[in-house]
């Protein structure tokens, strides 16, 4: 266990299982190498990226499957050996999500930038999904969906 | 920065290895082919720079927000 300052919990214990290393960063974020994988509680579908190099450098995650059926990243297999993967389905997958400050539920969950980790040596990459079916920003409360989003 | 004219199935090569092909013309949209080898990556040039601004909204735009009521939502519609 190792004590680290987070974003949106101060001061946390964490596990050095929790940790994941990116070697390139995130895209846009390529200073910063380290991060946990922190969640609040275990029953909360959001899971937090947080830096621990910087504080203040959190993102919002989320599991593909929780609010789709089959999201598979297109990810050319020279790619994904970067991490010493073989397969998509070998990876451990979350989506970041960005949270509008001013309408939270028009959330939306980037598909087309997944980041997969290494199950067993927590190295982790931002890839780019090459399916044209992947947004940048797929709504996760479906507006559309039976009116449960409008309230 | 080369510039080259090119006519409908023509190409150009980049080396050895990378060949770009004119595949379709229509109006302003021009389709190309792309053959590269496995270990060169291929994105229009936008996508990066986008996930890269994703990325940043993201970090951004967090707090505050309750999460653990939004998840609740999440798992109720599924």
């Amino acid at each position: 266990m190792r004590e680290i300052d987070s974003k949106p919990f101060g001061k946390i214990q964490i596990d050095e299982r929790q940790v994941v290393e990116f070697p390139e960063g995130l895209f846009g974020f390529d200073q910063n190498r380290s991060f946990a994988v922190i969640e609040e509680n275990p029953d909360t579908v959001f899971k937090w990226l947080q830096s621990l190099e910087d504080p203040e450098l959190a993102f919002v995650l989320i599991q593909p499957h929780v609010f789709l059926n089959d999201y598979r990243p297109l990810i050319p297999p020279t790619e994904l050996k970067m991490i010493g993967l073989n397969s998509v389905e070998n990876a451990v997958l979350f989506l970041i999500v960005t949270i509008p400050a001013s309408d939270p539920k028009m959330m939306t969950a980037n598909l087309q930038g997944p980041i997969l980790i290494h199950p067993d040596t927590r190295i982790a990459k931002q890839f780019i999904s090459r399916d044209e079916n992947h947004p940048l920003r797929k709504l996760i409360l479906d507006s559309d969906d039976s009116g449960e989003s409008a309230k | 920065m080369l510039v080259l004219a090119r006519r409908l199935n023509q190409s150009i090569l980049i080396g050895e290895e990378i060949e770009i092909v004119v595949v379709e013309i229509k109006g302003d949209q021009v389709k190309l082919g792309i053959k590269a080898p496995k270990t060169v990556s291929v994105h229009r040039a936008e996508v990066l720079k986008e996930i890269q601004e994703e990325n940043k909204k993201a970090k951004a735009e967090i707090l505050p927000v309750d999460l653990s009521l939004l998840g609740k939502i999440i798992q109720k519609k599924k």
